[in-house]
């Protein structure tokens, strides 16, 4: 403990906030920021900003320098995820290798994975998607079936699905989890994979959604042949690595920053308005902004804590606040808006982008653990006394 | 940013809460409560033997933090005395103020006021002040058991300068040490209790309960402290104090009453101390007045100064001057 109770960006950090606006603002049009679109056209604006960022190595700006990282500290790297977050993630598919595939083959990779791997995610050539759940495997991760089996040759044969799988329309590579063998626990016998996604026998099926065309999908494997140089981490021992995986990808995502930055925007419509219900919608705006400033402590706090990765309650208690965060200024701002809100067009209210938020927002108390999920792991923290 | 504690805060707070804990925890709210005359017998010589009443919020960082997690160890046995009113009063004003109150426009109740001493009542929106008295003795309420009837006298001009965002941060870990006593309790009895066979902590609308505990107290906790930097670096505004405000309220709201439902008929009983604690609570959270109000007042502050987010809200600009309408003193 220092002694300090100090919540301000430092100058360095406030001239990186502005370095990466200034550069989303001159790379990227207005339309690309507007939604979230997994379609080819927007994947290719995003590798081309993913390039601009590598150039400057601010792609993986948080990675340790000898992976050809920036070497970040842990408050460049929020500031970062916070700035990219605000603005419609516009790494795209790329958030997901930056984030935590990166991150997992540098603590299970052999070198060789690392020599393969890290210097194409780090220069924004590679898009990851990620096969872990099922239909039958949702939640409950652990009780995956895709089988991977051990052929006499030593390589193995992949049979099964994978669903709700996003950008593996688009992606080159999949961090695919198989059970490779059946133990006295469903945790036990589980294998990752690194897998090229043109590998003969994978297939794709786009899932339409709310949240916008081919964003979801599902993924089938038939006896697609896996190599021994293609494991990630031990044999059988996959949950240690999906536990790792977990971790990086629910501390990963700054959901509080798009929350705060929808209501900075909300706010001028709520100051404007005037006659029945005017007043109402202030406060409730006004409360939703300090609900975004306590989820933004509640994040920093894990960082602060160095808990972003250990079995405390807190990133999960963070999570909680800001999934539910962003659902609620998600339905603040299309009520705002009025009848105006449910319409996509550029020349609606706000370019149209309320709607596609309202969409996207849906999905935040789902995507990376269920909320059920997340108030199951907080409460059995404070039963445990570790809270 | 920066998140520690001085040893010497995390050393005060242990010994008000042990000192409190020895004279009986939240019994002795009980007992002060069947008892006011309680209060000044024997709150306060251990009050005054911590050295709790010199202990200046604005004299430095240190000092600072030692009163906020000394008002948490208070507020973790709902201490009958009026803690948060005395460390309000500035430094300017000790020996000539004892307790700063906050009011809405009119006061009609405070508590503690019989034992307060010389006190003033700061409007929470005008920050205008005026001299509070009693109008009698103690008349207490159940969700006001230590309400004293008052009026108000206009008052000379006092420099109050920082009085309202002190009481608001110190009323907060106040109000922290209160919840974070109510979760240990749910999640104890939670651990304990056993229903159909197991123990309901198994039960999945239990867990949601105690998850939302977790969050609200945490939440309240978070913000306390990021208002107490604030205060230290002297930059906190008015808005931030009621954003304050309307946490501490809210997150009492839903932790006890997701406490209340864990404990279930067990937490309305008088002989447990979640249904003191409850009680004890709400006139801290209820006054000056209540949080819609607080939201309101939030509102139109956010609308005048602008709120200070990673997306800040700007503050509205005069058409006269082209500078901010409003700043916070």
């Amino acid at each position: 403990m220092t002694g300090a109770m100090t919540f301000e960006d430092t100058p360095e950090i406030l001239a990186l906030r502005e370095k990466i606006r200034a550069l989303i603002a001159a790379e990227l049009t207005p339309e690309f920021l507007r939604d979230f679109v997994a379609s080819e056209e927007w994947q290719e604006a995003a590798n081309a900003f993913c390039r601009r960022l590598a150039r400057d190595r601010l792609l993986t700006f948080a990675w340790p320098e000898e992976h050809g990282g920036g070497g970040a500290t842990i408050w460049e790297q929020t500031a970062l995820r916070e700035e990219f977050w605000a603005h419609h993630e516009p790494r795209g598919a790329q958030y997901m290798g930056v984030n935590w595939v990166g991150p997992a083959i540098m603590h299970f990779g052999t070198p060789e994975q690392q020599r393969q791997h890290l210097p194409a995610i780090a220069s924004g050539d590679e898009v990851w998607c990620q096969g872990f759940s099922e239909p039958e495997a949702g939640s409950d991760l652990a009780a995956l079936k895709l089988s991977a089996a051990r052929q006499a040759d030593g390589t193995f044969r992949a049979n099964g699905q994978k669903i709700w799988t996003s950008y593996a329309q688009l992606a080159n590579w999949c961090f695919l989890t198989t059970r490779t063998r059946k133990g006295p626990r469903k945790q036990d016998g589980i294998t990752v994979f690194l897998v090229p996604m043109d590998r003969s026998g994978i297939s794709i099926r786009p899932i339409s959604s709310l949240m916008g065309p081919h964003h979801l999908n599902e993924v089938f494997f038939d006896d697609v042949v896996l190599h021994p140089d293609e494991i990630l981490g031990p044999v059988d021992e996959g949950w240690d690595v999906i536990t790792l995986v977990l971790r990086h990808e629910r501390v990963g995502i700054a959901r509080y920053a798009r929350s705060d930055k929808i209501l900075s925007e909300i706010w001028d419509v709520a100051r404007a308005a005037t006659g029945p219900g005017a007043s109402e919608l202030r406060g409730t705006v006004a409360r939703a902004l300090v609900k975004a400033r306590v989820a933004r402590l509640l994040n920093y706090r894990t960082l602060v804590s160095g808990q972003s990765n250990g079995a405390s309650d807190q990133p999960t208690v963070a999570r909680i606040a800001s999934t539910l965060l962003d659902q609620e200024v998600a339905e603040i701002a299309m009520e705002s808006l009025g009848a105006d809100a449910v319409t996509s067009d550029p020349d609606a209210p706000l370019g149209g982008w309320v709607e596609d938020a309202w969409r996207y927002a849906r999905s935040s108390t789902i995507a990376s653990g269920t909320t059920e999920i997340l108030r199951l792991l907080a409460s059995r923290a404070l039963i445990n006394g570790s809270s | 940013m920066e998140r520690g504690w001085p040893d010497e805060a995390v050393d005060f707070e242990a010994a008000v809460s042990g000192a409190l804990q020895r004279a009986g925890g939240v019994d002795l709210a009980r007992r002060c409560e069947a008892d006011p005359a309680l209060r000044s017998s024997e709150v306060r010589p251990i009050l005054e033997e911590l050295g709790l009443f010199d202990v200046d919020a604005s004299a430095g960082p240190a000092e600072a933090a030692s009163a906020a997690r000394a008002m948490r160890a208070a507020g973790g046995t709902v201490c009958p005395w009026p803690l948060v009113q005395r460390l309000a009063v500035p430094a300017s004003l000790r020996g000539e103020i004892d307790a700063v109150y906050l009011r809405d426009g009119g006061i009609t109740r405070a508590e503690h006021l019989d034992i307060a001493g010389r006190a003033l009542a700061l409007d929470i929106s005008t920050e205008d002040v005026c001299e509070l008295s009693p109008t009698s003795e103690i008349r207490p309420s159940p969700l006001d058991p230590f309400g004293v009837p008052c009026e108000t006298r206009a008052a000379d001009d006092r420099d109050v300068d920082g009085a309202l965002d002190t009481y608001i941060v110190l009323a907060a870990f106040w109000v922290v040490g209160v919840l974070s006593n109510a979760k240990g309790l749910a999640a104890a009895h939670a651990r304990d209790r056993r229903q159909f066979g197991r123990r309901i902590a198994d039960f999945g609308e239990v867990q949601w309960h105690l998850s939302d505990i977790a969050v609200a107290h945490d939440s309240l906790l978070e913000l306390a402290c990021f208002n107490l930097g604030r205060m230290i670096d002297k930059r906190v505004t008015l808005a931030d104090s009621l954003a304050l405000h309307l946490t501490m309220t809210e997150s009492a709201r839903s932790v006890m009453s997701h406490a209340h439902q864990v404990l279930a008929a067990l937490g309305l009983c008088e002989e447990h101390d979640l249904t003191v604690l409850d009680r004890h609570l709400q006139p801290v959270i209820r006054r000056p007045c209540g949080v819609n109000r607080i939201a309101g007042m939030l509102a139109d502050e956010i609308a005048r100064s602008g709120f200070d987010n990673l997306y800040p809200v700007p503050a509205a600009v005069s058409p006269l001057s082209g500078e901010p309408e409003h700043a916070h003193a």
